[in-house]
């Protein structure tokens, strides 16, 4: 061996060990969760119902914001510590309507404020509306919602339970799917909130650092926002995540309470998941920028520029890049001939496989009921076609000799090369095939394809290469547009 | 949970589910922090089933 191709071997493992990264952090994040059995704000919450100021940033939200705050109003709440706001975002339909009759039927308790110019997104809703809220003294604390988002009774008082501690400046709750036919796209999403709220979220609990307070059921003591300027950020599409940052490096803590459950009702179709993952994703590329002076510096901020808190961030943001570069390195093995291609190919593969059956299993039994009406999509979470790798990461002879020969076949050596370039491939390739998904979804082959095309190559895939494509648009500074997802109010009562 | 409550403002008529008193909540914040070791014997099962695959593998190879 050369020293070149020495040099370019390393170089290939290298790849291989940092595209393993993400998988080796979501399962270290995950092994956390159990930790929250022990670790856990529970011993400083106590009994505390502060006068809450909500506010419901609506633009064209009359089909679903009347049942909102009917579900409001009948919080377990006392009626004198709670009033509604409703910021109206120069809304064309009939959203005003909807809102003063409801402000008509609970005198002194909903609020129709209104923007005559809108169209700006929703954080320049909410900043109209907690500029008249914080101007009163009234206000203790604020409950920034979506009008689409239905609350469970208790839900509001077991977040206001974790402000009797000062320490702690937001608390957000485990935003539940919760349409009431659920289609596989929204199966899929189900899963995925248990997954990275009810989950990942107590992790994050554990760690003593939150990524991200929901939108639609965040809380903020009156004086952590006051304390973060007293408006939300209109800079970037992640306006939620800056709030949670902010709120962190002024020394206050983020509280995820999983028994506060809010359901919402989630996009369908791929379409509508992309835009809406996309604004997510565009936005914790612009987070990540912004807040550059933060990562991996605990001298700075022991939690947000701790490791752990950076290693988890990170995973998530640069995963595309991970898988590439992990097809990249796995290739390049292939190609300099080097033994280490099949042994690396193996054991990643290998810990992903572990760690798949770790989350999935830990998943489920956090929310059974999602767990068995999403049992499908928690299977196929990675794609089928991922399983398969994996499995012939687990067992290669079973599948590339035993399983042909009982059919009396015999791999050539080219087959066999092929197949195993295809495998190193997968990583990079599952990408474009989720995007071809998205381009099948809206025609006319599209109702059987683009599912099928899902479960084979997997949901995990789809929001990976939603991921790049949100690279591709900051990169290009495509338009920043805060497009609202639809929502047709079928969420359960 | 569905019995009136009177706001403080006598002027005001508010109406809304009862709620619990502060024995109630506090009983309720034990139980669920309780709750929260379900969290072990999840994730015990899920290592268990890791195990097993990885002895599998290793008493294959």
């Amino acid at each position: 061996m050369t020293v070149v191709t020495e040099i370019l071997t390393w170089i290939c493992v290298a790849f291989v060990i940092i595209g393993a990264i993400p998988v080796a952090a979501g399962l270290y994040q995950y092994l956390l969760v159990p930790l929250h059995a022990v670790k856990n704000h529970y011993p400083e919450a106590a009994p505390y119902l502060p006068r809450v100021s909500v506010v419901v940033p609506a633009w064209n939200e009359g089909a679903v914001v009347g049942a909102s705050i009917d579900r409001l109003v009948r919080l377990e709440y006392p009626p004198d510590r709670l009033r509604i706001y409703v910021v109206d975002d120069a809304s064309t339909d009939d959203t005003p309507d909807v809102v003063l009759e409801r402000a008509a039927r609970y005198p002194g308790r909903v609020f129709h404020l209104r923007r005559d110019k809108g169209g700006e997104g929703k954080a320049h809703t909410l900043n109209h509306g907690l500029s008249i809220l914080l101007a009163q003294d009234w206000t203790e604390a604020v409950l920034i919602m979506d009008a689409d988002v239905i609350y469970r009774p208790d839900s509001l008082r077991k977040m206001t339970r974790h402000l009797s501690d000062p320490k702690v400046g937001a608390v957000t709750a485990f935003i539940r799917e919760g349409g009431v036919d659920p289609k596989y796209m929204t199966r899929f999403i189900g899963y995925e909130y248990v997954a990275s709220q009810a989950a990942a979220r107590r992790a994050q609990n554990v760690l003593g650092v939150l990524a991200c307070l929901a939108g639609g059921a965040q809380l903020h003591s009156r004086e952590n926002l006051e304390a973060i300027g007293g408006r939300i950020d209109t800079t970037t599409l992640a306006e939620d995540t800056v709030s949670t940052i902010l709120t962190q490096l002024n020394g206050r803590t983020v509280v995820f309470e999983p028994y506060a459950v809010v359901l919402a009702e989630e996009p369908e179709g791929i379409g509508a998941l992309w835009k809406q993952r996309l604004r997510w994703g565009r936005g914790n590329v612009q987070v990540t920028r912004r807040f550059a002076g933060l990562w991996f510096r605990p001298w700075k901020h022991r939690g947000l520029g701790g490791f752990s808190f950076g290693i988890i961030w990170f995973s998530v943001l640069l995963l595309p890049v991970a898988m590439l570069l992990s097809s990249i390195g796995l290739i390049g093995l292939f190609f300099l001939g080097s033994d280490l291609a099949a042994a690396v190919f193996r054991e990643v593969w290998f810990l992903a496989l572990c760690t798949y059956l770790f989350i999935t299993i830990v998943t489920v039994q956090i929310d059974p009921s999602t767990g068995r009406r999403s049992w499908r999509e928690a299977v196929a979470f990675p794609g089928i076609i991922s399983l398969l790798v994996m499995l012939m990461a687990f067992a290669p002879n079973l599948f590339l000799r035993s399983l042909p020969g009982l059919f009396g076949l015999e791999l050539t050596t080219v087959g066999a090369d092929t197949i195993t370039l295809a495998l190193y491939a997968w990583l990079t390739l599952c990408m474009p095939a989720a995007w071809l998904a998205k381009r099948v979804d809206p025609t006319r082959l599209g109702k059987v394809c683009a599912p099928a095309l899902i479960y084979l190559v997997g949901y995990g895939p789809l929001l990976c290469a939603i991921t790049f494509d949100s690279y591709i648009k900051e990169f290009r500074g495509a338009a920043q547009v805060w497009d609202k997802t639809e929502k047709l109010g079928k969420v359960m009562a | 949970m569905t019995e009136p409550t009177v706001a403080r403002d006598p002027a005001v008529m508010l109406v809304g589910p009862k709620v619990p008193d502060e024995a109630t909540m506090t009983a309720e914040i034990n139980a669920d922090r309780r709750h929260e070791r379900f969290l072990l014997r999840a994730a015990l099962i899920a290592v268990i089933v890791v195990a097993i695959l990885i002895s599998v593998r290793f008493l294959w190879a």
